[in-house]
């Protein structure tokens, strides 16, 4: 029963004829190429069989694999690279693992999407902003807030100064004279916008808004003006996100479904057991960095941007750790168990000439 | 009681294929295709897949293999599980056959009404 239609012709010999192996035909070779879309533990265990059953559909005339082979069999092999072992606990793991890995590719695609925009600089034009929000030239310095230390940098300018008479009022109205978009946040606070640049300025309550005395202060006189000044988040960030959320989960997917072939048919419970306590661990170490990602991801979709200051990026939740090195240890611990799995041979490769010939 | 879902008709027909002699994959494709009387036409990337999952849920299994002119032949054959799941689906299909048959009867003799609706 010949397969599909087209591409019949003489088959050529061109492989090395060995004493009790087949010659290795173009069409074979070809199928063979195909069969590279399948994972390679598959085909070590199905690949032989089905290239006998594909060259005996073929029949003797075909020289190249028609067209539905092909989309059948680059169909087959995508298909059984997502493909789970059967049962819930493997649909679990992946749906899990897709969960972990997204929070890892959106992390990466938020830290993709700042580079896109310069970092940036303390620098004199900082100081302007700040003297803007103060009334009078800043002499202090600027800090930067480490979790941003990777592209999106913050800093933070506060004046130790009591600045006599000073109110939001007035330095509102000096941003808006100067081009920013003003948008008021609080009874003393307010954040301003112009291009790239955000701001946001907050400062002691005035005596008329604040009847009640309350101390904010220690010491009032001491009472700081704040600003904060960030980038705006570029466009990429969002794309980024999102595109690295769906790429870390289908490799999430792919991970658990490769590591649940190697480990099929194997019998060695040690390394079935060193995979499930190396994930385990994993799971663990990973648990907060990647909760902490899908909350920075809902309190950013959600929360109005920029109202409050600057939103942490989503990649913070990668390393705002009191040990960066914490998540690293985590993907170690994956890479190890993958590692382990790989070592798994439940079928060995075929050689036709220890079968029995008929 | 485990209510298991009805299989699909690949399936089905290559478990049908195996309830006879085992079959290596290209004598189950030809099976395949004269059981449905040329309606389904396996590829071999579809067959396989359907063999590895078959073999996972011990539906099937290996019988034995056999190298011909140099090339692997795997034959399979289908386990008493496989017997049994194809026995259950096999009296689901003929009670929904009967009842599309019975309701054609009665749509034939202007008595449409169904049981149990009256």
């Amino acid at each position: 029963m010949p397969a599909g239609s087209e591409g019949f012709a003489v088959a050529a010999s061109t492989g090395p004829t060995m004493p009790g192996r087949p010659v290795v035909t173009g069409l074979e070779r070809r199928y063979r190429r195909l069969l590279l879309a399948y994972p390679a533990a598959y085909r070590r265990r199905h690949g032989d069989e089905l290239i006998t059953t594909l060259l005996d559909a073929a029949g003797t005339d075909r020289v190249r694999p028609g067209r539905r082979d092909t989309v059948d069999l680059l169909r087959g092999g995508l298909r059984q690279r997502f493909r789970l072992p059967v049962g819930k606990a493997p649909v679990a793991v992946a749906v899990f693992a897709a969960f972990v890995f997204g929070a890892l590719g959106a992390g990466t695609g938020s830290f993709l999407g700042w580079c896109t925009t310069p970092p940036l600089r303390v620098d004199q034009s900082a100081a302007q902003i700040a003297g803007l929000a103060i009334g009078e030239p800043y002499v202090g310095g600027f800090s930067r807030d480490d979790r941003w230390q990777l592209r999106a940098v913050k800093v933070e300018a506060v004046d130790p100064r009591y600045i006599a008479g000073w109110t939001s009022t007035s330095a509102a109205a000096r941003f808006t004279a100067a081009g920013w978009t003003v948008e008021p946040t609080g009874p003393s606070a307010f954040t301003a916008n112009r291009g790239t640049l955000r701001t946001w300025v907050t400062g002691p309550l005035p005596a008329a808004e604040n009847p009640a005395g309350v101390v904010m202060w220690p010491d009032p006189s001491a009472a700081p003006v704040s600003v904060v000044i960030w980038p705006a988040e570029p466009a990429a960030v969002t794309a980024g996100v999102v595109t690295g959320w769906l790429a870390g989960a289908v490799a999430g997917w792919l991970l658990v479904a490769w590591v649940a072939y190697q480990l099929r048919g194997d019998r060695s419970w040690a390394r079935r057991g060193t995979v499930a306590i190396l994930a385990a661990v994993a799971v663990l170490v990973l648990f907060r960095p990647v909760l902490w990602t899908y909350l920075l991801i809902v309190t950013g979709a959600v929360l109005s941007p920029d109202r409050w200051g600057p939103p942490s990026p989503v990649y913070v939740g990668f390393i705002d750790s009191d040990a960066v090195a914490v998540p690293l240890f985590g993907l170690a611990a994956v890479a190890a168990a993958c590692l382990t799995a790989a070592r798994a041979r439940p079928t060995p490769s075929h050689d036709p000439e220890d079968l029995v010939h008929s | 009681m485990l209510v298991m879902p009805p299989m699909q008709e690949p399936t089905f027909l290559v478990l049908t294929a195996l309830t006879g002699e085992p079959l290596h994959g290209y004598g189950i494709l030809q099976q395949v295709t004269a059981l449905s009387g040329g309606t389904v036409v396996l590829g071999a990337g579809t067959l396989y897949g359907a063999l590895d999952r078959l073999t996972e849920q011990g539906l099937i299994a290996v019988e034995r293999e056999e190298a011909v002119d140099g090339r692997l032949r795997r034959y399979y054959r289908l386990t008493d599980e496989g017997a049994g799941r194809l026995s259950v689906e096999v009296e689901r299909l003929r009670r929904n056959a009967n009842a599309a048959a019975a309701g054609l009867r009665r749509r034939a003799t202007g008595n449409v009404t169904l049981p149990g609706l009256a």
